[in-house]
Protein backbone atom coordinates (compact mmCIF):
# COMPACT_ATOMS: atom_id res chain seq x y z
CA UNK A 1 0.00 0.00 0.00
CA UNK A 2 1.31 3.65 -0.55
CA UNK A 3 1.60 6.52 1.51
CA UNK A 4 1.70 8.85 -0.91
CA UNK A 5 -1.78 9.95 -2.51
CA UNK A 6 -2.41 9.25 -6.39
CA UNK A 7 -4.76 10.60 -8.83
CA UNK A 8 -7.68 8.34 -7.99
CA UNK A 9 -6.40 7.00 -4.47
CA UNK A 10 -5.85 8.04 -1.19
CA UNK A 11 -2.27 7.33 0.54
CA UNK A 12 -1.74 5.10 3.97
CA UNK A 13 -1.31 8.47 5.94
CA UNK A 14 -3.73 10.73 4.00
CA UNK A 15 -6.49 7.94 5.57
CA UNK A 16 -4.65 7.63 8.89
CA UNK A 17 -4.55 11.44 9.40
CA UNK A 18 -8.55 11.77 8.39
CA UNK A 19 -9.72 9.27 10.73
CA UNK A 20 -7.85 10.16 13.23
CA UNK A 21 -8.71 13.55 13.39
CA UNK A 22 -12.07 12.18 12.41
CA UNK A 23 -12.70 10.03 15.54
CA UNK A 24 -10.83 11.81 18.01
CA UNK A 25 -13.15 15.43 17.16
CA UNK A 26 -16.59 13.31 17.30
CA UNK A 27 -14.67 12.00 20.45
CA UNK A 28 -13.98 15.33 21.95
CA UNK A 29 -17.40 16.86 21.20
CA UNK A 30 -18.99 14.13 23.32
CA UNK A 31 -16.55 14.28 26.01
CA UNK A 32 -16.59 18.21 26.15
CA UNK A 33 -20.31 18.40 26.42
CA UNK A 34 -20.75 15.27 29.10
CA UNK A 35 -17.75 16.95 31.40
CA UNK A 36 -19.03 20.24 31.77
CA UNK A 37 -21.90 18.31 33.41
CA UNK A 38 -20.15 16.18 35.95
CA UNK A 39 -21.16 16.45 39.28
CA UNK A 40 -17.52 17.33 42.09
CA UNK A 41 -17.51 14.00 43.36
CA UNK A 42 -17.11 12.62 39.82
CA UNK A 43 -13.92 10.13 39.48
CA UNK A 44 -13.74 12.23 35.97
CA UNK A 45 -14.09 15.58 37.48
CA UNK A 46 -10.78 16.44 37.15
CA UNK A 47 -9.58 13.33 34.52
CA UNK A 48 -12.14 14.08 31.83
CA UNK A 49 -10.64 17.79 31.07
CA UNK A 50 -7.32 16.59 31.40
CA UNK A 51 -8.05 14.23 28.42
CA UNK A 52 -9.76 16.87 26.80
CA UNK A 53 -7.19 19.55 26.39
CA UNK A 54 -4.16 16.82 25.90
CA UNK A 55 -6.04 15.00 22.92
CA UNK A 56 -7.85 18.58 21.65
CA UNK A 57 -4.09 19.92 20.98
CA UNK A 58 -3.09 16.39 19.61
CA UNK A 59 -6.42 17.12 17.20
CA UNK A 60 -4.75 20.17 16.35
CA UNK A 61 -1.13 18.84 15.78
CA UNK A 62 -3.04 16.11 13.11
CA UNK A 63 -4.49 19.11 11.23
CA UNK A 64 -1.56 21.01 10.94
CA UNK A 65 0.10 17.83 9.57
CA UNK A 66 -2.25 17.68 7.37
CA UNK A 67 -1.88 20.88 6.06
CA UNK A 68 1.74 20.47 5.36
CA UNK A 69 1.26 16.98 4.02
CA UNK A 70 -1.83 17.08 1.63
CA UNK A 71 0.53 19.21 -1.15
CA UNK A 72 3.60 16.63 -0.14
CA UNK A 73 1.23 13.65 -0.90
CA UNK A 74 -0.71 15.11 -3.87
CA UNK A 75 -4.39 15.45 -3.85
CA UNK A 76 -6.74 12.50 -5.79
CA UNK A 77 -8.97 14.07 -8.50
CA UNK A 78 -12.53 15.00 -7.47
CA UNK A 79 -14.64 12.00 -8.61
CA UNK A 80 -15.83 13.52 -11.97
CA UNK A 81 -19.95 12.19 -12.00
CA UNK A 82 -20.61 14.83 -9.36
CA UNK A 83 -21.77 18.27 -10.60
CA UNK A 84 -19.73 21.23 -9.79
CA UNK A 85 -21.95 22.39 -7.26
CA UNK A 86 -21.27 19.54 -4.87
CA UNK A 87 -17.61 19.44 -5.67
CA UNK A 88 -17.69 23.10 -4.36
CA UNK A 89 -19.71 22.51 -1.55
CA UNK A 90 -17.43 19.52 -0.45
CA UNK A 91 -14.29 22.02 -0.26
CA UNK A 92 -16.58 24.31 1.41
CA UNK A 93 -17.61 21.96 3.69
CA UNK A 94 -13.70 20.65 4.20
CA UNK A 95 -12.14 24.25 4.76
CA UNK A 96 -14.95 24.77 7.45
CA UNK A 97 -14.41 22.23 9.07
CA UNK A 98 -10.46 22.85 9.42
CA UNK A 99 -11.64 26.39 10.47
CA UNK A 100 -13.70 25.18 12.73
CA UNK A 101 -10.63 23.18 14.40
CA UNK A 102 -8.77 25.83 14.35
CA UNK A 103 -11.21 28.04 16.57
CA UNK A 104 -12.02 25.46 18.72
CA UNK A 105 -8.04 24.91 19.20
CA UNK A 106 -7.65 28.77 19.88
CA UNK A 107 -10.84 28.88 22.00
CA UNK A 108 -9.78 26.30 24.10
CA UNK A 109 -7.01 27.95 24.61
CA UNK A 110 -7.88 30.70 25.90
CA UNK A 111 -10.68 29.13 28.24
CA UNK A 112 -7.65 28.15 29.93
CA UNK A 113 -5.58 30.73 30.10
CA UNK A 114 -7.81 33.29 30.22
CA UNK A 115 -5.94 34.29 33.89
CA UNK A 116 -3.03 34.03 32.75
CA UNK A 117 -2.68 30.33 33.94
CA UNK A 118 -0.87 27.62 31.73
CA UNK A 119 -2.43 24.91 29.49
CA UNK A 120 -1.38 21.52 30.34
CA UNK A 121 -0.63 19.12 27.84
CA UNK A 122 -1.33 15.03 29.46
CA UNK A 123 1.78 15.50 32.36
CA UNK A 124 4.03 16.51 29.30
CA UNK A 125 4.64 19.83 29.05
CA UNK A 126 2.19 23.41 29.59
CA UNK A 127 1.56 26.19 26.89
CA UNK A 128 1.83 29.24 28.94
CA UNK A 129 -0.95 32.22 28.55
CA UNK A 130 -0.28 34.64 25.98
CA UNK A 131 -2.45 37.39 27.60
CA UNK A 132 -5.14 37.63 30.15
CA UNK A 133 -8.86 38.36 28.88
CA UNK A 134 -11.72 40.33 31.02
CA UNK A 135 -14.47 38.29 32.48
CA UNK A 136 -16.70 39.66 29.24
CA UNK A 137 -14.28 38.31 26.60
CA UNK A 138 -13.61 34.87 28.08
CA UNK A 139 -17.56 33.85 28.38
CA UNK A 140 -17.56 35.01 24.79
CA UNK A 141 -14.74 32.96 24.21
CA UNK A 142 -16.21 29.85 25.85
CA UNK A 143 -19.28 30.26 23.73
CA UNK A 144 -17.65 30.60 20.57
CA UNK A 145 -15.74 26.86 22.11
CA UNK A 146 -19.27 25.96 22.49
CA UNK A 147 -20.46 27.25 19.07
CA UNK A 148 -18.25 25.95 16.65
CA UNK A 149 -18.21 22.62 18.59
CA UNK A 150 -21.99 22.34 17.07
CA UNK A 151 -20.84 23.46 13.85
CA UNK A 152 -17.98 20.81 13.16
CA UNK A 153 -20.38 18.21 14.34
CA UNK A 154 -22.86 20.03 12.36
CA UNK A 155 -20.39 20.06 9.08
CA UNK A 156 -19.50 16.29 9.75
CA UNK A 157 -22.83 15.25 9.21
CA UNK A 158 -23.27 16.59 6.54
CA UNK A 159 -20.18 15.37 5.13
CA UNK A 160 -20.76 11.96 6.46
CA UNK A 161 -24.31 11.85 4.70
CA UNK A 162 -22.79 13.12 1.42
CA UNK A 163 -19.98 10.58 1.44
CA UNK A 164 -23.19 7.48 2.41
CA UNK A 165 -25.11 9.03 -0.23
CA UNK A 166 -21.96 8.73 -3.04
CA UNK A 167 -21.64 4.62 -1.76
CA UNK A 168 -25.10 3.60 -1.75
CA UNK A 169 -26.88 5.67 -4.34
CA UNK A 170 -24.03 6.96 -6.89
CA UNK A 171 -22.50 3.89 -6.20
CA UNK A 172 -18.93 5.66 -6.78
CA UNK A 173 -15.49 5.18 -5.00
CA UNK A 174 -15.50 8.51 -2.95
CA UNK A 175 -16.38 7.01 0.34
CA UNK A 176 -14.15 3.71 -0.51
CA UNK A 177 -10.84 5.64 -1.52
CA UNK A 178 -10.62 6.80 2.34
CA UNK A 179 -10.88 3.60 3.23
CA UNK A 180 -8.67 2.04 0.83
CA UNK A 181 -10.66 -0.73 0.19
CA UNK B 1 -26.78 87.15 48.14
CA UNK B 2 -23.40 87.23 49.27
CA UNK B 3 -24.48 86.97 52.94
CA UNK B 4 -27.07 84.67 52.55
CA UNK B 5 -24.68 82.29 50.47
CA UNK B 6 -22.17 82.67 53.13
CA UNK B 7 -24.80 81.93 56.00
CA UNK B 8 -25.79 78.50 53.86
CA UNK B 9 -22.55 77.39 53.55
CA UNK B 10 -21.81 77.81 57.52
CA UNK B 11 -24.84 76.37 58.85
CA UNK B 12 -23.83 73.56 56.42
CA UNK B 13 -20.47 73.66 57.94
CA UNK B 14 -21.59 73.56 61.63
CA UNK B 15 -24.73 71.24 61.01
CA UNK B 16 -23.02 68.87 59.48
CA UNK B 17 -22.01 66.53 62.67
CA UNK B 18 -25.42 66.25 63.46
CA UNK B 19 -26.91 64.51 60.04
CA UNK B 20 -25.35 61.85 58.58
CA UNK B 21 -22.84 61.81 55.71
CA UNK B 22 -23.13 60.39 52.50
CA UNK B 23 -20.28 57.67 51.28
CA UNK B 24 -19.15 56.63 48.54
CA UNK B 25 -17.29 53.00 48.55
CA UNK B 26 -13.94 53.69 47.55
CA UNK B 27 -14.02 50.67 45.17
CA UNK B 28 -12.08 52.82 42.40
CA UNK B 29 -8.45 52.87 44.10
CA UNK B 30 -9.84 49.27 45.74
CA UNK B 31 -10.42 49.95 49.55
CA UNK B 32 -13.31 47.76 49.92
CA UNK B 33 -13.79 44.09 49.65
CA UNK B 34 -16.42 41.73 49.18
CA UNK B 35 -14.62 38.11 50.10
CA UNK B 36 -16.17 35.17 50.27
CA UNK B 37 -14.96 31.35 51.53
CA UNK B 38 -16.86 27.84 51.15
CA UNK B 39 -15.30 24.60 52.11
CA UNK B 40 -13.13 22.14 50.20
CA UNK B 41 -14.42 18.88 50.80
CA UNK B 42 -14.68 19.44 54.42
CA UNK B 43 -11.01 19.20 54.22
CA UNK B 44 -9.83 23.62 54.00
CA UNK B 45 -11.21 26.73 52.75
CA UNK B 46 -11.51 28.20 49.08
CA UNK B 47 -11.41 31.50 49.21
CA UNK B 48 -12.76 33.80 46.11
CA UNK B 49 -14.19 37.89 45.68
CA UNK B 50 -16.16 39.70 43.88
CA UNK B 51 -13.96 42.38 42.02
CA UNK B 52 -15.75 44.77 40.80
CA UNK B 53 -18.92 46.35 42.96
CA UNK B 54 -20.09 49.63 43.82
CA UNK B 55 -21.66 51.40 46.43
CA UNK B 56 -22.73 54.24 48.69
CA UNK B 57 -23.43 54.40 52.72
CA UNK B 58 -24.23 57.36 54.85
CA UNK B 59 -23.06 57.53 58.06
CA UNK B 60 -23.25 59.17 61.51
CA UNK B 61 -21.48 58.31 64.66
CA UNK B 62 -23.23 60.23 66.79
CA UNK B 63 -26.22 58.19 65.49
CA UNK B 64 -25.54 54.81 63.70
CA UNK B 65 -29.15 53.61 63.69
CA UNK B 66 -29.87 55.97 61.22
CA UNK B 67 -27.11 54.79 58.42
CA UNK B 68 -28.01 53.71 55.33
CA UNK B 69 -26.32 51.60 52.51
CA UNK B 70 -26.89 50.27 49.13
CA UNK B 71 -24.41 48.05 47.32
CA UNK B 72 -24.58 46.24 43.48
CA UNK B 73 -22.40 44.10 42.50
CA UNK B 74 -21.19 42.40 39.40
CA UNK B 75 -21.84 38.91 40.09
CA UNK B 76 -19.20 37.87 36.60
CA UNK B 77 -16.68 39.30 38.67
CA UNK B 78 -16.24 36.15 40.93
CA UNK B 79 -12.74 35.66 40.92
CA UNK B 80 -10.79 32.54 42.98
CA UNK B 81 -7.81 32.60 41.24
CA UNK B 82 -8.26 30.03 38.56
CA UNK B 83 -9.77 30.98 35.59
CA UNK B 84 -11.49 27.59 34.65
CA UNK B 85 -13.11 27.79 37.84
CA UNK B 86 -14.19 31.13 37.56
CA UNK B 87 -16.05 30.47 34.46
CA UNK B 88 -17.55 27.06 35.85
CA UNK B 89 -19.18 29.54 39.23
CA UNK B 90 -19.97 31.94 36.28
CA UNK B 91 -21.79 29.23 34.26
CA UNK B 92 -22.73 26.66 35.94
CA UNK B 93 -24.02 28.18 39.43
CA UNK B 94 -24.38 32.22 39.42
CA UNK B 95 -25.44 31.67 35.81
CA UNK B 96 -24.27 35.37 35.66
CA UNK B 97 -25.66 36.16 32.17
CA UNK B 98 -29.18 35.36 33.54
CA UNK B 99 -28.34 37.47 37.11
CA UNK B 100 -25.58 39.67 36.19
CA UNK B 101 -26.07 41.58 40.14
CA UNK B 102 -26.36 40.84 43.53
CA UNK B 103 -27.66 43.93 45.59
CA UNK B 104 -27.51 44.73 49.14
CA UNK B 105 -30.01 47.27 50.42
CA UNK B 106 -30.70 47.67 53.79
CA UNK B 107 -33.51 48.03 55.90
CA UNK B 108 -32.26 49.26 59.68
CA UNK B 109 -29.41 49.16 61.94
CA UNK B 110 -29.65 48.35 65.25
CA UNK B 111 -26.80 49.33 67.64
CA UNK B 112 -25.52 46.72 70.25
CA UNK B 113 -24.32 47.55 73.59
CA UNK B 114 -21.07 46.15 72.74
CA UNK B 115 -20.63 48.41 69.69
CA UNK B 116 -21.14 46.02 66.84
CA UNK B 117 -23.87 47.15 64.56
CA UNK B 118 -26.74 44.89 63.14
CA UNK B 119 -27.11 46.19 59.50
CA UNK B 120 -29.90 44.38 58.29
CA UNK B 121 -31.47 44.03 54.60
CA UNK B 122 -32.39 42.21 51.46
CA UNK B 123 -29.70 40.58 49.96
CA UNK B 124 -30.43 39.52 46.14
CA UNK B 125 -28.62 36.88 44.71
CA UNK B 126 -28.99 34.83 41.33
CA UNK B 127 -32.80 36.74 41.04
CA UNK B 128 -33.36 35.44 45.00
CA UNK B 129 -34.00 38.43 47.27
CA UNK B 130 -34.03 37.30 51.04
CA UNK B 131 -33.62 39.31 53.99
CA UNK B 132 -29.63 39.07 55.60
CA UNK B 133 -28.72 40.23 58.75
CA UNK B 134 -24.57 41.34 58.83
CA UNK B 135 -23.02 42.12 62.19
CA UNK B 136 -20.62 45.02 61.00
CA UNK B 137 -17.71 47.08 63.17
CA UNK B 138 -16.46 50.47 62.36
CA UNK B 139 -13.17 50.18 62.14
CA UNK B 140 -11.93 53.81 62.35
CA UNK B 141 -12.73 57.32 60.87
CA UNK B 142 -10.94 60.70 60.03
CA UNK B 143 -8.88 62.71 58.09
CA UNK B 144 -6.94 61.17 55.29
CA UNK B 145 -3.98 62.49 54.04
CA UNK B 146 -5.00 63.85 51.00
CA UNK B 147 -8.02 65.70 51.97
CA UNK B 148 -10.77 63.18 52.68
CA UNK B 149 -12.76 61.78 55.45
CA UNK B 150 -12.93 58.36 55.36
CA UNK B 151 -14.68 55.66 57.63
CA UNK B 152 -14.20 51.73 57.63
CA UNK B 153 -16.10 49.04 58.92
CA UNK B 154 -15.65 45.38 58.86
CA UNK B 155 -18.61 42.42 59.06
CA UNK B 156 -18.68 38.84 58.19
CA UNK B 157 -21.78 37.08 57.74
CA UNK B 158 -23.05 33.69 56.28
CA UNK B 159 -25.72 32.07 54.37
CA UNK B 160 -26.87 28.99 52.88
CA UNK B 161 -26.40 29.08 49.01
CA UNK B 162 -29.90 26.82 47.83
CA UNK B 163 -31.30 29.64 49.89
CA UNK B 164 -30.73 31.32 46.69
CA UNK B 165 -32.11 28.63 44.38
CA UNK B 166 -28.67 27.95 43.71
CA UNK B 167 -27.92 23.83 42.96
CA UNK B 168 -24.81 22.97 45.25
CA UNK B 169 -25.55 19.40 46.42
CA UNK B 170 -23.31 18.23 43.87
CA UNK B 171 -20.13 19.93 45.85
CA UNK B 172 -20.96 17.84 48.94
CA UNK B 173 -22.22 18.45 52.87
CA UNK B 174 -19.42 20.87 53.62
CA UNK B 175 -19.57 22.91 50.54
CA UNK B 176 -23.29 24.08 51.22
CA UNK B 177 -22.44 27.58 53.23
CA UNK B 178 -20.58 30.17 51.70
CA UNK B 179 -18.84 33.22 54.24
CA UNK B 180 -19.00 36.64 53.48
CA UNK B 181 -15.97 38.57 54.77
CA UNK B 182 -16.71 42.56 53.71
CA UNK B 183 -14.31 45.00 54.03
CA UNK B 184 -15.56 48.10 53.46
CA UNK B 185 -14.14 51.93 53.18
CA UNK B 186 -16.23 54.90 52.27
CA UNK B 187 -15.25 58.38 51.35
CA UNK B 188 -17.08 61.35 52.58
CA UNK B 189 -18.97 63.17 49.33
Amino acid sequence: MRLINSKDHYGLISILLHWSVALLTIGLFFLGIWMVDLGYYDDWYYQAPWWHKGLGFIVFLLVVLRWIWQPIAGKPKAISSSPVWQQLAAKVVHQLMNLAIVLLAITGYLIVTAKGESLGIFDWFSIPAISKLSVETSDLVSKLHLWSGYFIITLASFHALAALKHHFINKDATLRRMLNL
Amino acid sequence: MKKTIFALAMSTVFTLPAHAADYVIDTQKAHAFIDFRIQHLGFSWMSGRFNDFEGTFSYDSENPEASKIDVKIDVASVDTNFAERDKHLREQFLETAQYPDARFTSTSFEQLEDGTLLMKGDFTLHGVTKPMTIPVEKVGEGDDPWGGYRVGFYGETSFIIEDYDIDVSKLGPSSQEVFLILSIEGIRQ
